[in-house]
Formats: structure tokens, sequence, C-alpha cells
């Protein structure tokens, strides 16, 4: 029976030029979890997501996802893995309904026309089915990439800060898409600052510093993103592990981490969904 | 919501062909698009058309200028002496290193940012997506190396037989193509690129050392520009083998790596588009300079701010291999040229000096290039932009001195007068630093003037009164050279006018405000004001505080 766990970092360190732009973070990532990734602006949040789509080659540390070593050439784990990160370019000739029909019958869905249809009304963009890209504003451009994202197959999506350039009305219609995807079993790792999205999709957060990363439970994570307290050595959170010590080099999953004074299980923090057999979600 | 298959059983996937996804997407862009069957057809008449005239005229020209040349030496020498057909074989492996070098800074295999978006997240086999663009790189060399090297033999070979011909516009075509593939594959193996830019840069390096080499060893090098059918088979094979693996091994190629690459060919094709020798440079050489250095240089005598200012342009330069190649390497063209027996003539001589002096000029100013378009340590350094531009001056002439001294003195020494040729080219150093910094601190070409026609069609006159911004500096500048060279000696009267020469270019290259005698042309006569782009235009102006103004 194959493991559920989708990624596994350990002492992951990520960087340009040898020289790590974070700590080295350790998380697991199950089906039906969502792990979010904060900090400041900077702190190597995408970085680390860079590194787990095989975008980046990570400078030290263990790397898997789905089981096997990461390496974005295989046609498997891009059939597996889907991505929205803030690369905002388009085929200058190709209308909106195009390149979602693109993706979906890239990926082998059946009914790519119906699947880019639904996707247009949810996204808002309906009435610009039929334009092209250039025309669209900056946040509807937004929604084009974040409907890409959804109009394929997939185990485990990640996400760079999609909270960004959307509208609330929108923010709260991603939250509810992506708490949807975990309750199909699928897999969200997001690097965000909107802690409003954090609190309603993540069950786990990793924030990333300068001199630790440090696993703790969605709200206390908000709560340092709404106080504005990331700083720069990530060490605002006062967090420490359950012995008493600096939390440093990250904290593996199993371990304890205690959070502005409250020790939880990081295994419990984590909430366990998706049994079963993974659907892959169009 | 349409459910798609299970992977968990690592079933294939029923995805469509790579060459379908291709068809969609162009199907769909040309139903937007606005081209006609028509319009496409006498596109592509237009350019084999202008293809085919440019090849004739080339053709025409070359052989035209072989037969004016001198049928025996114009000098008697003591030795020195190279057929025609060896500085055709030289200039050729100058070419060969050139595209290596070229195919590696580009890739050569790279994608759009459209391309690497939407297509290589689509879980099909990337090599049906990337094999366009891999050999669209191999096409272009083939489309230019058989031809430039067809008309470089005709011009040195007299009594070209037809079959010979053939055979060389072949081992043309074929070696560029094998030249690009090879580049391709090294990046399929992951090799650096930098290092296979190294290789071609070391080959460009070669051609100065081989001729001179052969020029005191009385050797000739000129095999292989008739190559056999052995030869062509060879190459055949070469390029055979390396296409199959490029192709079988494009699945390899991580796609940040053909992102880079495609980010560098879009640039880069979007500079000479545009005409701008700045912007391709830029593009060729950024993603090459290593990011990490084993230490940091302390700068323990820099003390002031101009002292860190001409050291940040020093030390740019020096971390450059290309440029350090660049500078040397022209510094033998001139004593190459002398070397062969036809081509030692005043006329020969003084144009290779214009022409390798131009090349190592351009080299010398990156500091002053890269100023112009971000002036970072300007903006930081408290000094005004008159100083800035007169300090910019320092590292093109203290090059330039080395380089100027390094071809005259070999003249002088050969007319029996070494001291007066070295004064020349004391004199004649100050011009080159003006150019280069004229031409570093140009302002983008205009392209809303009126058109003039040229053999490359209808050009805006506007982009012409700027390119010429620089090379004028040294046309102008260095006549009182150019007349020593045609006389065979240096004059006093030579010497004085060569060095108000270059005071005059110092003078134009350091001038931030108003507007130099050889502005005018840009200046509108109705208003007074620049003309947008020209001169006096804010573009860089506007970035830079420190070196606002023409």
């Amino acid at each position: 029976m194959p493991s559920d766990v989708v990624i596994r970092a350990r002492s992951l360190s990520v960087g340009y030029g040898g020289e790590p732009v974070c700590a080295p973070v350790t998380f697991t990532v199950r089906a039906g979890e969502a792990l979010a990734l904060v900090g400041a602006n900077g702190s190597g949040k995408s970085t680390i997501l860079r590194a787990i789509l095989g975008l980046l080659e990570p400078s030290g540390g263990e790397l898997s996802v789905l089981g096997r070593p990461v390496d974005e050439r295989e046609a498997v784990f891009r059939a597996e893995v889907s991505s929205v990160l803030d690369d905002d370019a388009y085929f200058p000739a190709l209308t909106v309904a195009e390149h979602l029909l693109l993706t979906a019958r890239g990926h082998g869905v059946d009914d790519a026309a119906g699947l880019a249809e639904e996707l247009l009304a949810e996204f808002g963009l309906s009435s610009h089915a039929n334009v092209l890209p250039v025309s669209l504003s900056s946040g509807q451009r937004r929604r084009l990439l974040l409907a890409a994202g959804f109009a394929r197959p997939r185990r485990l999506l990640v996400l760079d800060e999609p909270e960004q350039r959307l509208d609330q009305q929108m923010r709260s219609a991603l939250a509810e898409r992506l708490r949807a995807e975990r309750a199909a079993g699928g897999s969200v790792l997001l690097a965000t600052h909107d802690p409003v999205l954090l609190e309603a999709v993540a069950s786990r957060a990793v924030l990333v510093g300068d001199e630790q990363s440090v696993l703790m439970s969605p709200a206390d994570a908000a709560r340092a993103i709404g106080a504005e307290t990331l700083g720069d050595d990530g060490d605002a959170a006062r967090t420490e592990t359950a012995d008493g010590a600096p939390a440093t080099g990250g904290a593996a999953s199993g371990g304890t981490t205690r959070v502005k004074g409250a020790s939880t299980p990081a295994s419990k923090a984590a909430p366990q969904g998706g049994s079963g057999k993974r659907r892959r979600r169009p | 919501m349409t459910t798609t298959p299970d992977l968990d059983d690592r079933r294939p996937l029923a995805v469509p062909s790579p060459r379908s996804i291709r068809r969609y997407t162009r199907a769909a862009a040309n139903r937007h698009g606005d081209t006609s069957i028509g319009a496409l057809l006498s596109d592509v008449y237009s350019a084999i058309l202008m293809a085919a005239i440019g090849l004739g005229t080339a053709i025409g020209v070359a052989t035209t200028l072989r037969d004016s040349l001198p049928k025996v030496p114009a000098r008697p020498h003591e030795g020195l002496l190279l057929p025609l057909t060896t500085l055709a074989a030289l200039v050729v492996l100058a070419l060969a290193g050139t595209a290596l070098s070229l195919a590696a800074r580009l890739g050569p295999v790279g994608v759009g940012a459209a391309e690497a978006r939407w297509w290589l997240s689509l879980p099909v086999r990337r090599r049906g997506l990337l094999r366009p663009a891999a050999w669209r790189l191999p096409a272009t060399a083939a489309l230019v190396g058989g031809p430039v090297v067809l008309v470089l033999v005709l011009f040195a070979q007299e009594g070209m037989t037809g079959s010979a011909a053939v055979s060389t516009l072949l081992g043309g075509i074929i070696g560029a193509v094998a030249i690009v593939v090879l580049a391709g594959v090294a990046q399929t193996l992951g090799v650096d690129r930098r290092v296979t830019a190294r290789v071609g840069d070391v080959l460009l390096g070669l051609v100065p050392v081989l001729g001179l080499a052969a020029a005191l060893g009385a050797r000739d090098l000129s095999v292989g520009l008739n190559p056999s059918v052995a030869v062509l088979v060879l190459l055949v094979v070469v390029a055979a083998v390396g296409g199959v693996l490029l192709d079988v091994r494009l699945e390899r190629i991580p796609v940040r790596e053909l992102r880079d690459s495609g980010s560098v060919a879009t640039q880069a094709a979007g500079a000479v588009v545009s005409l701008d020798s700045r912007e391709l440079g830029r593009a060729l050489a950024d993603r090459m300079t290593r990011v990490r250095r084993r230490r940091s240089i302390r700068f323990g005598w820099v003390s002031s701010p101009a002292r860190a200012l001409l050291t940040a342009d020093a030390v740019l330069w020096w971390r450059s291999p290309r440029h350090v190649v660049q500078v040397v390497a022209a510094a033998a063209v001139p004593a190459l040229v002398a070397a062969v027996s036809r081509l030692d003539t005043p006329f020969a001589l003084a144009t290779a000096y214009l022409v390798a002096g131009y090349v190592a000029m351009l080299a010398t100013a990156e500091g002053p290039r890269r100023a112009e378009m971000a002036p970072i340590i300007d903006r930081l350094l408290p000094i005004g932009a008159r100083e800035v531009r007169r300090l910019r001056l320092v590292v093109p002439g203290v090059l330039m001195g080395l380089w100027t001294l390094a071809v005259l003195g070999p003249i002088g020494w050969s007319n029996g007068d070494p001291a007066g040729w070295l004064a020349l080219a004391v004199a004649a150093t100050p011009v080159w630093a003006g150019a280069a910094i004229r031409s570093a601190y140009r302002p983008s070409p205009d392209w809303s003037g009126p058109l003039a026609a040229t053999p490359m069609g209808a050009l805006p006159t506007g982009v012409g009164s700027v390119l010429v911004r620089g090379p004028d500096v040294v046309l102008l500048g260095m006549v009182p050279v150019l007349i020593s060279i045609g006389i065979g000696q240096v004059t006093q009267t030579l010497i004085v006018v060569q060095a108000v020469c270059a005071l005059i270019a110092v003078a134009v290259g350091s001038r931030v405000k108003g507007f130099s005698l050889l502005d005018m042309a840009a200046e509108d006569p109705r208003t007074g004001a620049t003309k947008p782009g020209g001169t006096g235009s804010t573009k860089s102006g506007a970035r830079s505080g420190t070196t606002s103004g023409r």
C-alpha cells in the first residue's frame, strides 16, 4: 500500500549560488493536508516552493515528492503536481479559454471544454473567455493562472501567494476551493501573507526565517502575520522547542514545538485527511 | 466536474502528443492572427530574394576585392609571409569559435516564457515540444555559416572550381550545424554554459597565436578550405550523431535551464531588432558571470570616490574574460594583416587598425556601458557628472594605450622610427578613450525620424545619427594616424595634430551638458530641443542623477 506522504523535506536548504536564503526547513505534507509557508518578504518561501517543484536545485537536505526524488523532467511528476507561481506569461495570440483548454487537453481531461467553462464561471472570467490575456486586468490574469492550476488532475497543488491581486470575494472563493481540495484528499502547499486564507485552508504552517524555520499551528502563524511581528530573524513569534531551547534548523513533523507557550505535538497539529484511496482532483 | 483517471496505478496518461499540442497552439494563434497566406508567401519570397541578392553582392565584392590586390608583396619582407588562404583559414577558425561561444550563450536550446509556463508543465514528452526550438539555431547557423565561409574562401582563392565551391559551401553548412549541435549536446549533458562558451573564446584567442606562429615559421595553415569528400562525410557523421544525441536527450534539460536560455535569446533578439549593440552585449554576457567567487577583494587602495569608480570599472573588465580576450586578440589583427603577403598595403593596414581598434575599444568600455543603463556606482559616490565622465576615460584610456603601443610599436620598428610611432601611439590613445565613452553613453536610437533608403531597407535617420556616436570620433580623430600609415612615416606635425585631435575627443567624450558640434545633427532645428531618443534624450539621463545630459 503506497504511503500517503506527499512531501517529505528534511533539513531542506535552498538558496542561490551556494548561499542559503533561509534556515533549513523540515516538514511533511500528507494527503489531505495543507501546509502554509509564512514569513517576511524575502525570507525564502518562494525559493522553497521552487525547490519543491524542481525549478531550483536544493543546496542541502533531503526532499521527496510523492515518494520520489524531485525531477520535474519526469512526465509523471508534472502529471501529479500542479503549481501556480508568479509567472505572468501567456501566449500572445491565445484567448483566456484557449489557455485553459490547452492545459486541460494537455493533461488528458476528457471533457476539457466543460471543465474550462466551469472554471471560467467559478473564477469570474466567463465574459472574458474569448479575449486575449493582454487585455485582462492584473487581477483577472491572476485568476486565469489560478484557474489553470485547477484545470487539470493533480495530487499536490503548490501555490505561491495565491491571494495576490485578488479581491476579497475571490479570496473567499479560493479558500473554499482549497478546503474542498483537502476534503477530497488532495494536498496543498502554499506560501501566503493572508492570515484569513491561512486559517481557512492550512492544517499547519512553517514560519520561514533566516536563523530558524519553525513548524506552528495556523492560528499562531496567522497571529504572527496579523501582528506584523515577522522579524527578519524569525524570532518574533517567540517560538521555542519543547526543551526550552530556541528552535533551530527546522522542526521535524514528528517533534514537538511550543509556540507562544503552547505545546503542540506537530503530528497532532497536522490533521490527517484524505484517508483511503487518493483521487486526482480535476 | 470532470473526473480523470487515477494516477496511483501509474498507468500511462491519455495525454495528447506533443505535436498536437504545438498544432493546437499554432492553430489557435492563427485564428486570431491577421496574417494571410498571401502575405506570408510574399514575406518568404522577399526574404529569399534579399538573401540571394545579398549573397551575389558579397561574392562579387569578394572576388573584385581579391582581383584588386597586388599580385606580389607591396613591400619586401624578411621571412614574414603568409598566403591569403592562411588568413581565410584563421578567420574560419575565429568564426567557429564565435559560433560555439554564441551558441553556448544562447542556450542553444531554450523556450519563451509562455511556452515554459503553458507547455512545459504538461505531462507530455518534452522532446516533441522542444524539437523545433532545438533545431532553430543549427538551421540559422547553416544558413549563415555556409555562405559566409564560401565568400571568405572565394576572396582568398583564385580560380576556384565549381566543385570546390560546392564542397566549401557544404563544409561551411555542415560545420556550422555540427558546432551548434555539439553545444546543444553539452547543454543536455549539464555542462555549464560558461565552460562551453569559454572553449569558443579559447578558439578565438588561438587565432592570433596561430597566425603569428605561422608567420614566424612560414607555414601555410590553409588546410580544409576545400574539404574533401572524406572530410565532408566525417562532418556529416559528427553532425548526425550530435543531432541524434541532442534530440534524444532534449528531455533531460531542466526547465530552469530552458527558461534561462529562452530569456537570453529573447533579450538578444530584441537588441538585434532595435539595433542596440549595448543591450546585445548585456544579453550575451549577463548570465555568464560567476555568481560566487572564492573571496572578495578588500579594496585597500580605494581611499576616495574617484578611486572607487576607477576600481569598479577595472574590476568589471578584468572579471569578464571575453573582454580581456577581445582586447588581446584584436591587438594581433593588424600584425597578422601585415604578415599576409598580398594584404601588406597601407589601405589594408589602416583598415585593420581601425576595425581591430574599434573591436578592442568596445571591450574596454563595459563599465560606462553598464552605468548608462544602471548608474548604481555613480549614484552612490559623491562625484559630479562631468568628473564621472572624465574618470570613466581612464580605464579605456589605459587599456587602449597598451593596445595602441602593441599595434603601432611593431609598425614603427619595421619603419625604422620606433620613437616617432610610439609618440604617435601615445597621442592617439585618448581618441580611443573619448570614442569609447561617447559610444557607451549614446542615447537609444530615435525611430521616429524620417526614413532613408539603405541596402538593408528603409532606416529612420535618427537611428543612424545615434549609431555613429563613437565611430565618428574614431574616424575623425584618427586621421593623423591613418595618414602616417599611408605614407609610412611619422612627422612632428602629425603628432601635434594627433594631440589636438585627442584633446577634442576627450572633450567630446566627457561632455555632459549642451551639445557638441557632432551632436548638432540630432538637434531639432525648429525648437532647439533634441529629438526623442536623440542627443540629450532623458532616457538614461532620467535614470542617472549624476550623469544626466549628453
